[in-house]
Order: C-alpha cells, then sequence, then structure tokens
C-alpha cells in the first residue's frame, strides 16, 4: 500500500511540473482533503443507522436462518477452520448486504468479518481468508445496480434496466477471473 | 415493477428487522443504539484511510496524469472497439467512485444513455465496484500494510469485467 500511495502521489507532482502547472497540486491538496471530510461526513449518518439495525439483526434467530443459507455457498471459498464465529457472522451479514445492495451496511460488516479475522491471524500479512474475503468485496455481487439504473432514468433512458443480464454477466466474469487469479497469487506471494 | 421492486428493498429489510426483534422480545433500541455507536467508531478509525486515497488519487485526476501515461494506447484501444469516452472511465473505475460516477453521467449527458458508450458505462459502472478504496477500507481494519496479491486480483477482476462489458454491449446483447 505504502509503494502505491507513493507512486501516485510522487508520479502525479513530476507530471504536473512537466505540464507547467505546479499550482494544481497544492489546490487540489486543499480541494480533495475536503472531499474527504464531506465523502466522510456523508457516511457518518448512515454507517451508524445500518450498523444499529445490524445489530439488531445479530441479535435475533434470522441470522442463524441466513447463515445456514449463506454458508453453502460462500464459505466453500475459505478455511473454515481458521474463521472464528464472529468472522463467519459478520461475512455473511457482510456478503447479503452486498447483494441487496446496502452499500454502508456491506462496509461496517465487512470491517467487522476483517477485524475478527485479523484478530486470529498471527502474521503480519493478510491471511489467504483474508485475501479472498477482500477479493469479494471488490466485485460488485449487488443483484440490482439501483444508482446506475436511477442515472440512467434521469438522463432519458428509453429503457434503464435493459443492463441487468449483462451487470450479472459481468459480475461473474469478474469474480470468476478475481478468485481464480487470487487462488494463484496466494501461493505465489506468501 | 423491477424498479419497485428495487426501492422496496431496504424499506422491507427494515421493518423485517425490526419486527424480528420486537418478535424475540429483544430490547431493540438498545441494540440499535449500541450498534449506531460500534459505527460511529468505525467512521473514526477508517477517516486517516479515507483521506489519504482520496488526496492521490485527487492529485492522479487534477494533473491529468493518468491520461497523460495512457495516451499512447487510446488509439490501440480505439481500434479495438472501445469509444473515445470509455477511456476515462476504465482507467478511473478501480481508482476513484466519485469519479467514476461524475464520468458516467458526462458520458450519458453527451451521447445519451442508450448509445454505445452509455450503455458501456452503464454496465461498467454496475458491474463493478471502486476496487482500491474496498481494498484500502478493509486492509486498514485488519491493520495490515501488506496487501500480498489482492490488487493484482481485484484489477484482473475488474480487467476482464471491463473488457466483457465492451463485448457484451459491440455483440449488440443489449
Amino acid at each position: 500500500m505504502s509503494k502505491i500511495w507513493s507512486c501516485i502521489i510522487l508520479i502525479s507532482i513530476v507530471i504536473a511540473f512537466l505540464t507547467g502547472i505546479p499550482d494544481v497540486i497544492t489546490s487540489s491538496v486543499i480541494s480533495e482533503s475536503k472531499t474527504a471530510v464531506e465523502n466522510i461526513i456523508n457516511l457518518i449518518g448512515m454507517m451508524c443507522f445500518w450498523s444499529g439495525i445490524f445489530k439488531i439483526f445479530e441479535n435475533t434467530s434470522l441470522l442463524d436462518k441466513l447463515s445456514n443459507k449463506v454458508d453453502k455457498v460462500v464459505m466453500r471459498f475459505f478455511n473454515k477452520k481458521e474463521l472464528n464465529e464472529e468472522a463467519q457472522k459478520n461475512m455473511t451479514l457482510n456478503i447479503t448486504s452486498n447483494i441487496l445492495g446496502i452499500g454502508n451496511a456491506a462496509t461496517v460488516n465487512g470491517i467487522k468479518a476483517i477485524e475478527a479475522m485479523a484478530s486470529v491471524n498471527k502474521s503480519d500479512k493478510p491471511s489467504d481468508n483474508m485475501t479472498k474475503f477482500v477479493l469479494i468485496n471488490t466485485a460488485s455481487l449487488q443483484l440490482i445496480p439501483t444508482t446506475v439504473i436511477a442515472l440512467r432514468s434521469l438522463y432519458g433512458s428509453s429503457n434503464p434496466t435493459s443492463i441487468l443480464i449483462p451487470v450479472w454477466i459481468v459480475t461473474i466474469v469478474s469474480l470468476t477471473v478475481g478468485l481464480i487469479s487470487i487462488n494463484i497469487l496466494n501461493k505465489v506471494i506468501k | 415493477m423491477l424498479s419497485y421492486l428495487a426501492v422496496s428493498v431496504i424499506p422491507i429489510m427494515i421493518f423485517i428487522i425490526i419486527a424480528a426483534g420486537v418478535n424475540e422480545k429483544k430490547d431493540v433500541y438498545a441494540l440499535f443504539i449500541e450498534g449506531a455507536m460500534e459505527g460511529l467508531k468505525i467512521v473514526y478509525k477508517i477517516f486517516p484511510y479515507v483521506l489519504g486515497i482520496t488526496v492521490a488519487i485527487g492529485l492522479l485526476k487534477n494533473t491529468n496524469a493518468l491520461n497523460i501515461i495512457l495516451s499512447p494506447v487510446i488509439p490501440l484501444l480505439n481500434k479495438v472497439g472501445v469509444p473515445m469516452d470509455i477511456i476515462p472511465l476504465m482507467a478511473f473505475r478501480p481508482l476513484s467512485g466519485a469519479a467514476s460516477t461524475s464520468l458516467v453521467m458526462e458520458i450519458f449527458k453527451n451521447s445519451g444513455p442508450d448509445s454505445v458508450s452509455g450503455k458501456m458505462a452503464s454496465v461498467i459502472m454496475g458491474g463493478t465496484e471502486t476496487t482500491l478504496y474496498t481494498i484500502t477500507i478493509l486492509f486498514a481494519a485488519a491493520k495490515t500494510k501488506k496487501l500480498r496479491g489482492t490488487l493484482i486480483a481485484g484489477l484482473l477482476a475488474d480487467g476482464a469485467a471491463i473488457i466483457t462489458a465492451i463485448i457484451l454491449v459491440n455483440i449488440g446483447i443489449i
């Protein structure tokens, strides 16, 4: 992460000087820091709300019913021996909220899941389970891409939902490629 | 019909969860407050990471660095059926959600959502996630600075997604 982050910033600064716009760097730092604050402020309310709602969810029998179903499909990708109850519970919630398209809830549950996985991970590097879990989260599992559909109808599309099946095909392709790659890379990069 | 279903998901979820809690005689309100407090702590913990990544990607975007780096391959991409206005979206989709949303809106405004580029943009946007942001936030929570293969695998997956989206539109599936 450190290398990627420094590379992005250093390359941007060099290019800004080469194209004669060094002032853009300063103004961008100011405006983008403000954007980060605005984004997080926009997030706080929804993240806390969903975190609260899902706390209720976790304490009802709904979770067990859901886990039984999700576990059969999802847990086969993971090494179940290394996952404690807390991790499994939050992984189920994370994947469910991803599929339903509640992004903020998925973020909260995802963070709790990976914290639980990290607490039993002795190495300073992420475990195989952690890399696979993060990878699944980088794929868009959302069944109905509501934001894009809303944007399409806003700009006058004659059939805003026509993209659904292609979107599902794309998701399956990217998830397959991602999981195959991470399984290979986990063996190569220890 | 489908859009009605989509807007009903959240209200129904909230209803079912609270109703189940009440039905099982849980202290629903106390649980909500406890969970909301956890949410607040999470936001507090991830902010520095969000700041770091937002500023870095902002610099890349505002200095036009990405377009300059990509400029040698643009003619090649055009030749294989990638419209000009999709190229910036391809580059920014894994890096920034806000930047890619505004690129999609620009494409919709200029070419329309039912044009070839409009369809490609829709499928790319709907079928992929902001990979770098997701990785940043989840590894921030895990307090690990090593990524192992995740970024490479995530970007390969995005690449496959984008290529699939372009092919699907070019062969006229939508």
